[in-house]
């Protein structure tokens, strides 16, 4: 078993196709623009709760939520290259930011990316046990709700990074700013809990604190 | 006054901190059929506690893979987990936490496994629920309706984990994959060489996770759980209930301490009797101060017994005896054989010795 880390775009590259693949576990499938960039988000701020480092430690806030340029670059490469499927392509309106955004939905090519992922679940189990149980516990979100969670993330919402701002919890700051991570580490004090169930006890936190406006 | 390591949560955590656990996620190390079954026993029995709750027709959870193509007509349930949604007269298309897209069908049972065909699920593990107030059961089908010589009986009412039952699920662990180390995973073998009589080093470690698995199905209703530390130690494995009980009530089962007792260590070091004697009796311990003081029902000690003659329960726990009965802690043990020839030895000169 190894978790070492695979630089640049190759793992932008795996981390798309193991996040379609957790989403796919969960039943989440096509998926989303908008889940996949939220996902990709709770994955980098939650990553410490398995003892994995984030694959990027900070993201431009914006107030429709989480949305990484460089990953949207590899899916549209992941599809070019007949890995990925898209479906349901069109342009959308953000009301929020008032601007015009692609919104798609995908799906993998499981007969191109099968082995590779294979490979992939045999090298890093650490974190694709990671991503396969947050994908699970982000599933119990509604559709309407996924894509508009993060924005009640304890880091992402934290009022002392403004819109248009980075938000920075490992690559310049201090790790101990991952508010997201020291939430989840927060519930049973005391109490040592498989760091699986931690992830499902901070998504139905942030599922209610969505439900209720916060 | 707000928390700052918590950002945007900074006012929640008392709220965080009293969060009730659920044990979603807690099995997350088992195999997933295991976990498949755990969740959909739980979520068939949270729903049974709704006022609510349906008992006319059946429904079967499929456990799907991963790039299986859904039927369409099927809707998806966020939810499905949280008991407070229909669960009859659907197939519920699940991942390992009973999470995914439900399709109705019509008819009567007939109906359902004519679904099940039509869906193209008949080789995926499947769990047919047949609802009935009380007594209500799961028919388990590892590989399938179409294996449908491969079966298994579940009540989803299931006995409490009493002394009994709990020695019955070890007993079926011991017998399936500890005794010797051919029924033993490679990566959890327990014998550095057995030929020696070398215990491994991780051995009380794999014997305490083997366990865990064991009683993960033994006590689906119930959360499993390690290496739980308080002021007076760790405890090795508790079983309590909090699936489906009420807010924070959480019913304490049983504490389990669990020993090995080896003659050889890793490095062919041997272990003394005196050392062994004091090892045994550190478990006994454990097991009467953590259950005593973490309000578990029952108190138990389970030993493993590594050295090379097998000279019988009674004889290894004697000194042990009268104390347990004062601290009501009860006292379990299983050899583990270095081999298949060891074992048979061993019978054989138990059966020349009577």
């Amino acid at each position: 078993m190894s978790d070492t880390r695979v630089p640049g775009a190759t793992a932008q590259t795996v981390r798309v196709l193991t996040l379609l693949d957790a989403l796919a576990a969960a039943g989440l499938v096509p998926s989303s623009s908008r889940a996949l960039h939220e996902l990709a988000y709770l994955a980098n701020v939650l990553a410490p709760v398995f003892d994995l480092p984030p694959l990027d430690a900070t993201l431009l806030k914006r107030k429709s939520g989480p949305y990484y340029p460089e990953l949207q670059q590899t899916i549209d490469r992941l599809v070019g290259r007949g890995l990925v499927e898209v479906q349901e392509l069109r342009f959308e309106l953000d009301e929020i930011e008032q601007r015009y955004r692609i919104s798609a939905s995908y799906l993998l090519r499981r007969s191109e990316v099968h082995a590779a992922l294979d490979r992939y679940r045999e090298l890093y189990q650490v974190e694709a046990l990671f991503l396969d149980e947050l994908a699970a516990a982000y599933s119990a979100l509604s559709d309407a709700e996924q894509g508009h969670a993060a924005v009640g993330d304890a880091r992402y919402a934290d009022v002392s990074v403004d819109v248009n701002n980075v938000i920075d919890f490992g690559e310049w700051a201090s790790a101990e700013k991952n508010f997201s991570r020291n939430a989840a580490m927060t519930f049973a004090p005391g109490r040592h809990l498989p760091p699986a169930e931690r992830l499902y006890l901070y998504l139905d936190h942030l599922q209610q604190r969505v439900a209720h406006g916060g | 006054m707000a928390d700052d390591k918590l950002g945007a949560w900074g006012a929640e955590r008392s709220v965080l901190e009293t969060t009730p656990l659920n044990g979603r996620g807690s099995d997350a190390d088992a195999p997933d059929p295991v976990r498949f079954g755990r969740a959909v026993l739980q979520l068939v029995a949270r729903r049974e506690r709704q006022a609510d709750a349906e008992y006319d027709r059946p429904a079967a959870f499929v456990q799907v893979t991963r790039g299986w193509q859904r039927p369409t007509g099927t809707t998806r349930r966020p939810l499905l987990h949280n008991g407070h949604q229909p669960l009859t007269g659907q197939i519920h298309f699940v991942g390992n936490v009973a999470n995914g897209h439900s399709l109705a069908y019509s008819g009567d049972e007939n109906g359902l496994f004519d679904a099940l065909d039509t869906a193209g699920v008949q080789a995926f593990p499947t769990l047919v629920y047949s609802p009935k107030q009380g007594s209500s059961t799961l028919n388990w089908f590892p590989d399938g309706i179409e294996a449908n010589e491969k079966v298994e009986l579940w009540n989803v009412v299931e006995d409490q984990p009493s002394v009994e039952r709990i020695t019955e699920v070890i007993n079926r662990a011991h017998e399936g994959e500890l005794i010797t180390p051919d029924q033993t995973k490679k990566s959890l073998h327990l014998w550095e060489d057995p030929a020696k009589g070398w215990a491994h080093e991780e051995a009380e470690a794999r014997v305490q996770f083997m366990v865990r698995l064991a009683l993960y199905v033994g006590f689906r209703r119930c959360t499993i759980r390690g290496e739980q530390s308080g002021k007076d130690g760790r405890t090795d494995l508790e079983i309590v209930e909090d699936q489906e009980s009420q807010k924070n009530q959480v019913v304490n089962h049983a504490i389990l301490e669990l020993k090995v007792l080896r003659e050889m260590g890793s490095t062919g070091n041997k272990y003394t009797d005196p050392q062994i004697a004091t090892h045994m009796r550190d478990g006994l311990e454990q097991a009467y101060q953590y259950g005593n003081r973490r309000n578990f029902r029952k108190r138990m000690l389970c030993c493993f017994d590594m050295r090379a003659v097998n000279v019988g329960e009674a004889k290894v726990m004697a000194p042990l005896d009268a104390e347990a009965k004062k601290l009501e802690v009860e006292l379990r043990y299983w050899f583990l054989y270095r081999s298949s020839d060891h074992w048979r030895k061993c019978a054989v000169a138990k059966a020349l010795s009577a």
